[in-house]
């Protein structure tokens, strides 16, 4: 209408929302950009779609007795109809840390598990926290069986940066200088019990290529940069108010907070990224506000992606423009391509009749870890399948719940018998590798929105063959380590766990050598937009076997510190 | 995934099998569920809880309220078979003791009632091997079994069950990995 003070407001509107960097996403990741970001002097704003969750104060649950819950912690009817996917992870301590199904509900043209925490802090209040690190047998695997693009990278470009976010994490475990999972920097171990040291000892002396260890996890043994030590509750999904593991809410948000450069905006759902024709690079982000469904335009020198691989990669592909036509980033066509998951749920379970007379007291967050033995060198090599599997294990004795229908008995010797300490038993669970397979992907349906007006994200996923042989493979060697420990009414398992359970999602947008058959170059650039950097679970090329977070972390600050450099040299 | 989570998921087997079961049977598992029934039967789940887990130097299954959450749990946990076979069961266990005592279970002697819930658990026999799994699968667990089942889950998660009955620490502050027992020691009432 060529009013001036119209034009005005809009130059007043681009500069108030433009800062030096964006980081789309607070969860492991994006808390780690913000925190990098911000510590670098760059002014930053800190994107999230869900609501705010603040340290210790919204962790409304986290003090709560098992009494204080209606339903006692237990699943609902109402909660299998409603969050028949999500409900598969929470329980009534956990839930509202959990998206509704309903509210972001997705398309599954298989099955597949897509477990979301739509808040400030993401999945980091509920993850896991097993931290493992890949090594070169990871790097090199793509380029030495054909599967997937080689890594841009290997052991010795991240190993420093592994150092560097470990020693802010703090991460209970110990070194035991295995080539093919390298130690990280540590806080004591958490220590094991007498059936998994009795275990440990027994495959050390049965198996010359296996070997038992203490699970390294990002809960701290002790205090550490402020926050901590563990009070071994193991409650941890509902929050720490004591700071006793890692996420963002309690570690790096805080840090990034402290400098003075962080604007943190929750309720803000990235949908584009802005492609600016003139300089050839991206100028910002497009959001609509989860609340007032308003959009914004946010501007930035940086952009960090950051929004979890499957929502990382539909941000991509709805970032539609000239340069652009299939999505930003994607002159490959691999944006959405090669989804991964670890395969999980297959293993065994025994019965210990000794150490009768032992017990233990505090809740340990953590078991135990056997490393990968399997396609490590010729000895090891298998003919059934390539790649390998790490077991997760925890002895314990059977408690309750354990034990309530093992017999028909019932009245008071019933109840003494639930006192009784029950005996020693044994799970071990096979996290396995998942190959890069093209035909796993993530696609967009037009026609078909969410209550935001956004397309929804249809997952096309299967495992193959190889993935089935190691799953075979995992149940008949953890029978074979618990029966040579002395086990008895040992029993191989496999729950046909559903894809995308072990919430490790990744794949989507990998990095790569070659711009032609990868989205991301060595720094987690987009190729073909330097100042966007995506350092979710989507740059991964390939997933190797071990809990990715810690990953994710040291590309980041990686990425961030290169981000940084360039900054400087006006390259970006 | 949370590890706790896939341990857990080993030992709670999921139900949620439908099959080619028709008829009365069929019906009777999947009707509507009696829910005013069962929330007018709280003196009647009492009794049976008490008789399950019952007051001795600690508290029993009704000083701990366990009937009240049986209920609650029953009505928003469990699923549309189990409901039935739960509020089915109460009936039975109703006209049973009206036929054989002429009396309503609540005012029978314990050791009546005892005698009664052993009727009803001998009755409710799996068949063993895999019969028993094929029955479990499709017709669900017995009026029993599921008896069992909720009054321990609601009782082990009552205060005085965890923390009478059984050993419950609140904030425990160190891990202790190997301990020996004491006489008297209780097993953990949380994992």
């Amino acid at each position: 209408m060529g009013d001036p003070s119209q034009v005005h407001i809009n130059n007043k509107g681009v500069a108030e929302n433009t800062y030096d960097a964006i980081v789309v996403g607070s969860g492991i990741s994006g808390g780690w950009a913000a925190k990098e970001l911000c510590e670098k002097g760059l002014k930053t704003l800190l994107l999230e779609r869900g609501r705010n969750v603040e340290h210790i104060k919204d962790y409304t649950t986290a003090s709560m007795h098992p009494w204080e819950f209606e339903h006692r912690l237990e699943i609902t009817e109402k909660d299998r109809a409603e969050n028949p996917v999500q409900c598969q992870a929470y329980d009534e301590g956990s839930k509202h840390f959990y998206v509704s199904d309903q509210e972001h509900p997705y398309i599954q043209s298989n099955p597949f598990n897509w477990i979301r925490g739509y808040q400030v802090g993401g999945r980091s209040l509920v993850w896991g926290r097993q931290t493992y690190r890949l090594s070169d047998l990871d790097f090199e695997a793509n380029a030495k069986d054909g599967f997937g693009t080689d890594w841009p990278i290997r052991y010795k470009d991240i190993a420093p940066w592994y150092d560097y976010v470990e020693t802010f994490v703090g991460i209970s475990g110990q070194a035991e200088g295995i080539p093919h999972l390298p130690d990280s920097v540590f806080l004591p171990p958490m220590e094991m019990n007498c059936v998994e040291k009795h275990f440990k000892a027994s495959i050390k002396k049965h198996f010359t290529d296996r070997t038992v260890i203490h699970g390294r996890v990002a809960n701290l043994s002790r205090g550490w940069n402020g926050r901590g030590p563990c009070q071994y509750r193991n409650l941890c999904d509902r929050g720490c108010p004591f700071g006793g593991y890692f996420s963002s809410n309690a570690a790096t948000i805080p840090v990034a907070a402290a400098t003075g450069n962080l604007t943190l905006r929750p309720h803000a759902i990235v949908y584009e990224i802005i492609h600016d024709p003139t300089t050839g690079k991206a100028s910002g982000v497009r959001i609509i506000d989860e609340l007032t469904k308003k959009t914004t335009d946010y501007f930035a020198r940086i952009i960090f992606m950051n929004a979890s691989t499957v929502a990382t990669a539909s941000i991509l592909l709805q970032s539609v423009s000239k340069r652009f036509p299939n999505g930003f980033g994607n002159d490959s066509g691999q944006v959405g391509l090669n989804l991964m998951d670890h395969h999980m749920g297959a293993g065994a379970t025994g019965r210990y009749d000794g150490f009768t007379d032992q017990y233990y007291s505090g809740r340990r967050p953590t078991g135990i870890y056997i490393p990968r033995f399997r396609n490590i060198d010729e000895q090891t090599k298998r003919s059934d399948f390539i790649r390998g599997y790490g077991y997760q294990a925890d002895g314990e004795r059977r408690e309750w719940r354990d034990t309530m229908l093992a017999n028909d008995d019932f009245g008071e010797s019933y109840k003494q018998s639930l006192a009784a300490t029950g005996p020693w038993s044994m799970w071990m669970g096979a996290w396995g590798e998942c190959l890069p397979n093209p035909d796993n992907r993530i696609s967009l349906e037009k026609e078909k929105k969410d209550k935001w007006g956004l397309p929804l994200v249809n997952i096309h996923f299967q495992y193959g063959n190889n993935e089935a042989a190691m799953r075979k493979d995992a149940q008949q060697s953890a029978a074979e380590m618990l029966q040579a420990a002395g086990f008895t009414n040992v029993q191989p398992f496999d729950y046909h766990t559903t894809a995308g359970t072990a919430v490790h999602e990744m794949g989507t947008a990998r990095m790569g050598k070659d711009p032609k058959t990868s989205v991301l170059n060595s720094h987690n650039q987009v190729h073909d937009a330097k100042n966007v950097f995506i350092t979710d679970g989507s740059c991964m090329p390939s997933g190797g076997c071990q809990n990715p977070s810690l990953t994710y972390m040291a590309l980041t600050a990686r990425a961030c510190n290169f981000a940084v450099e360039e900054l400087k040299k006006n390259n970006l | 995934m949370n590890r706790r989570k896939a341990i857990l998921s080993f030992f709670l087997v999921g139900g949620g099998a439908t099959a080619g079961f028709s008829g009365y049977k069929w019906y009777n598992i999947h009707k509507t569920p009696d829910i005013l029934y069962l929330e007018n039967s709280k003196e009647l789940v009492a009794g049976l809880a008490e008789t399950i887990l019952p007051a001795s130097v600690t508290a029993g299954a009704k000083a701990a309220m366990a009937h009240i959450t049986v209920i609650t749990l029953i009505k928003d946990v469990a699923d549309r078979k189990t409901k039935n076979i739960f509020i089915d069961g109460l009936k039975d266990v109703e006209a049973y003791t009206d036929a054989h005592y002429n009396k309503s279970f609540v005012t029978l002697q314990p050791a009546q009632q005892k005698a009664v819930v052993t009727h009803f658990r001998d009755q409710g026999k799996n068949y063993s091997g895999i019969l028993g799994k094929i029955k479990n699968k499709f017709i669900g667990k017995s009026f029993f079994h599921v008896l069992k089942e909720y009054t321990t889950i609601a009782f082990c998660t009552s205060k005085p069950g965890a923390t009478q009955a059984l050993a419950y620490d609140y904030i425990p502050g160190k891990y202790v990995a190997c301990t020996p027992m004491v006489p008297g020691q209780k097993s953990w009432a949380t994992k």
